[in-house]
């Protein structure tokens, strides 16, 4: 049998499929959001680190939404 | 590796595995499994213990024990030992049997989206999906309102006579710059100049009909604002979430939703759970069971909590609109005095109305879908009597001005109006331009997200299908290969999402389903791929990877190539295949040998299977263990072979320490009757005897014991008529003077090793 300590090992020298996914998500939503620059680069930051983290609702991508010449210097 | 002829046990095997890591034996319990108890099925039929299977780890001496329904214990196991039982996860993730191969192939495309897409944390990439479409209904749906609301307060300012119909501030601003210039003020639209005109315009009208006509302008101006036209969209809001309501049929536990979602976080964590940790009962239903209705639930108390949240936004929206509305009929009412009593009474009445339903609206809010929201009736008719209203008004209007009074009054009402709601104008006008392009952005967050996660995981799943051809092709070479292309296309047919397996046959065909072109046998090699495929890219090094009799006949010819690939690709595995196949089990033998990984692999063979005591190595047939628990007087005709065995291992270790000159033989492999020629019985004894001269009417009884009969163990070989003349007391005999010779030579030192 092998101990836990030895796939840890094995286990920390590839990236998960999971994590191939989540930075795939994060690269191509970058480069998707450019096309036709309706969000400010700080913006498609906000969102790509939304994405990186996981676990956001609605209301943490309006929010990443209204920074940066958003809806609240509008108003 | 495990190799065995047909029951012999193989599966029993495997079935152990799978109730250790897994608390039950998936093929007996389940859709398909009829009316079979599991918990009988995997009770022995003649032992009434309660089922157990044990496991003893290399690291750290470890023996750990699963019982039916109970937890594996102890509990107390090194931390290492937890770990390792973690990242194995679920038996179903690292067991294949011959009956699955094909389970991924025929599957439906939903299953296998669910399947290979939830492997991939799809649910959490869903949840992501949902939160940029709720963002942009929500943005969607402000816009609206702000819209509305800019439009409603432009509304006063038109002028049906004139045709001028704003949309914009600026828009305003211009008509009153060429109102005034028509009136012979010229202008150039700023604040202040705007007000010196007011005060010009007003020195020259008539004093005798200035403020009748201001009531006039005044009334226009609120009996022209819109009204209640976002009530009907708002209360659709309503009732599209009361639907969801009656959808869901259940009542949302707030406090529930922290308990599941953390229930499901720690099953997340752990894969492979036994026991729940709050009760600390098993899981009876096993933990896929468990993990599923957990995220069942969890699904949809988020549902119906998000529903709840929903409905209470949408009664705010709607309270909200139907107040502003009630707001607009008082103001309207406060221009009473220029109207007919009959439209004052009429607008009057509506407020009333609208004001009792503000009161239910609000006694409704806090009983989420009790009932259907409906507007009151009167607020149908309302926004054209008041249209009405404010059409006679001007009609009274321009009967009242006379010559060249026309000009300035025109000017003086409009600008006015202007001056005095020119701030929540502009508020309004700000509102709607941010909230458009919010509603752009979360738009293009939205479908920009829908794009990246489509890109995304069609790279991956490019990736699985990659690897998948990859394993294919070295089974069958490039040349051979039926299949020259793998993909896996997302489809939308299924409500959750499908995955179509397609593959390109010879080039020719392409993104065909494999079940209408591969031959049987390369329809199971591709089944075969897709599993190893899988368990290769999600499955923790380190953890078992079993394969029970899945090389089928159909693969005889490949078989030597799924070795290569099995050693090649999967040794940082657990690996454990059975067999029945002997030239297979000989064929992975050779490879592994050849490459020097012998070490780290056991080949066993399954001699035999009993009731009592289930499969049987044959190894162990040939220990002395094996002979004593069968030396009875139902199995001791039985141990022909396991007798003649370790008698040869005693043989062969006495005749290597007395250095007996036995004639050679190029295959090495001696028996019996070479030692016996050799005199190794001669030389035994009188070596004995040197050794310990008083006991020689022992030394000379076991001797007799154990080599006085040349026949018994040859008539206890299989399919010799003389086994029948063989008593056990004889068995018994040469059993015991055996044991009693290899003691006296241990004790002597005329023995080599360790007896088997």
């Amino acid at each position: 049998m092998t101990d836990g300590s030895e796939s840890r090992e094995a286990t920390s020298g590839r990236r998960s499929l999971r994590e191939s996914l989540r930075q795939e998500l994060v690269t191509r939503f970058g480069d998707e959001a450019q096309e036709g620059s309706v969000l400010t680069d700080l913006q498609r930051q906000r969102i790509q680190d939304l994405i990186r983290r996981g676990g956001f609702t609605a209301s943490d991508v309006l929010m990443a939404l209204r920074t940066d010449g958003g809806y609240e210097q509008d108003v | 590796m495990i190799c065995g002829g047909n029951a012999k046990g193989k599966s029993a095997i495997v079935d152990g595995l799978e109730f250790f890591f897994g608390g039950l034996v998936g093929r007996f319990r389940g859709e398909g499994t009829g009316s079979i108890d599991h918990d009988e099925a995997v009770r022995s039929i003649i032992c009434h213990q309660t089922p157990s299977v044990a496991i003893t780890m290399a690291s750290g001496n470890t023996t750990l024990t699963r019982r039916l329904g109970g937890d594996i214990e102890p509990r107390s196991a090194p931390d290492c030992v937890k770990e390792y039982l973690r990242a194995c996860g679920e038996p179903g993730r690292f067991i294949l049997r011959r009956g699955q191969i094909l389970r991924f192939i025929e599957s439906q495309d939903s299953d296998r989206y669910q399947r290979l897409v939830d492997l991939l944390g799809q649910g959490e990439i869903r949840a992501m999906q949902d939160a940029f479409v709720r963002a942009s209904q929500e943005a969607e749906r402000t816009e609206i309102e702000a819209k509305q609301q800019f439009e409603s307060k432009l509304g006063a300012f038109s002028d049906p006579t004139s045709g001028f119909v704003p949309n914009s501030a600026a828009a305003i601003q211009d008509r009153c710059v060429e109102l005034l210039a028509v009136a012979g003020i010229a202008v150039g639209g700023t604040p202040p100049e705007f007000l010196l005109a007011q005060q010009e315009l007003e020195k020259r009208r008539s004093p005798s009909t200035r403020d009748r006509l201001d009531a006039i302008a005044r009334a226009i101006g609120s009996l022209s604002e819109g009204v209640g036209k976002d009530l009907p969209t708002l209360a659709a809001d309503v009732e599209s979430v009361r639907e969801r309501f009656l959808h869901l049929a259940m009542v949302p536990e707030a406090d529930q939703l922290p308990v599941l979602a953390s229930g499901q976080e720690y099953f997340s964590r752990h894969e492979g759970l036994v026991t729940c940790p709050l009760c600390e009962q098993p899981l009876l239903s096993g933990y896929a069971h468990v993990l599923g209705r957990l995220k069942e639930r969890l699904g949809r108390h988020k549902d119906a909590i998000e529903a709840h949240r929903e409905w209470g936004e949408c009664m705010d929206r709607l309270i909200s609109a139907a107040e502003i509305t009630q707001h607009r009929l008082e103001e309207d009412l406060r221009h009473r005095v220029v109207m007919p009593v009959e439209t004052g009474a009429g607008i009057a009445e509506a407020r009333d109305e609208l004001a009792t339903w503000v009161r239910a609206l609000h006694l409704l809010r806090d009983k989420p879908g009790e009932h259907p929201v409906e507007i009151p009736e009167i607020l149908g008719k309302l926004q054209s009597k008041r249209a009405a209203e404010a059409q006679r008004l001007r009609e009274v209007r321009v009967q009242m001005i006379t010559g060249e009074g026309a000009a300035v009054e025109a000017a003086v009402s409009l600008l006015k109006l202007y001056i005095e709601e020119k701030e929540s104008l502009t508020k309004l006008e700000a509102e709607r331009s941010a909230a458009l392009r919010l509603s752009r952005r979360a738009h293009a967050a939205e479908q920009a997200f829908r794009r990246s996660r489509e890109a995304a995981l069609r790279s991956v799943l490019g990736h699985i299908a990659d690897t998948v051809l990859k394993y294919y092709i070295r089974l069958h070479g490039e040349a051979a290969s039926e299949c020259t292309r793998v993909s896996f296309r997302m489809t939308d047919r299924a409500r959750g999402g499908g995955l179509r397996l397609l593959i390109d046959f010879l080039g020719l065909k392409r993104d065909a389903d494999p079940r209408a072109f591969l031959s049987e046998g390369h329809l199971d090699s591709l089944g075969l791929c897709i599993y190893l495929a899988t368990a290769k890219l999600f499955n923790r090094p380190g953890t078992p990877l079993v394969l029970d009799d899945v090389l089928t006949s159909a693969d005889r010819e490949h078989r030597h190539r799924v070795a290569e690939l099995l050693l090649e690709e999967f040794g940082e595995f657990q690996l454990i295949l059975t067999t029945h196949d002997e030239r297979w089990f000989s064929i992975f033998q050779d490879k592994a040998a050849a490459r020097g990984d012998q070490k780290d692999w056991r080949f066993q063979r399954i001699a035999n299977w009993s009731v009592d005591s289930g499969p049987e190595s044959a190894a162990y047939e040939g220990t002395w263990d094996y002979i004593l628990s069968n030396l009875d007087e139902d199995s001791f005709r039985e141990l022909g072979g396991s007798l003649r065995l370790v008698l040869e291992d005693f043989m062969k270790r006495v005749a290597e320490r007395i250095e007996l000159e036995v004639k050679y033989r190029i295959s090495a492999d001696y028996t019996v009757g070479d030692f016996a020629v050799a005199g190794l019985v001669k030389r035994l004894r009188e070596k004995l005897l040197a050794a310990s001269p008083d006991d020689g009417v022992d030394i000379k009884k076991e001797l007799a014991r154990a080599f006085g009969d040349d026949e018994l163990i040859n008539f206890l070989s299989h399919d010799n008529p003389g086994r029948l003349e063989v008593t056990l007391q004889q068995t018994k005999d040469l059993v015991e003077g055996l044991q009693e010779l290899e003691k006296l030579c241990v004790t002597h030192k005329l023995i080599k090793g360790t007896k088997l």
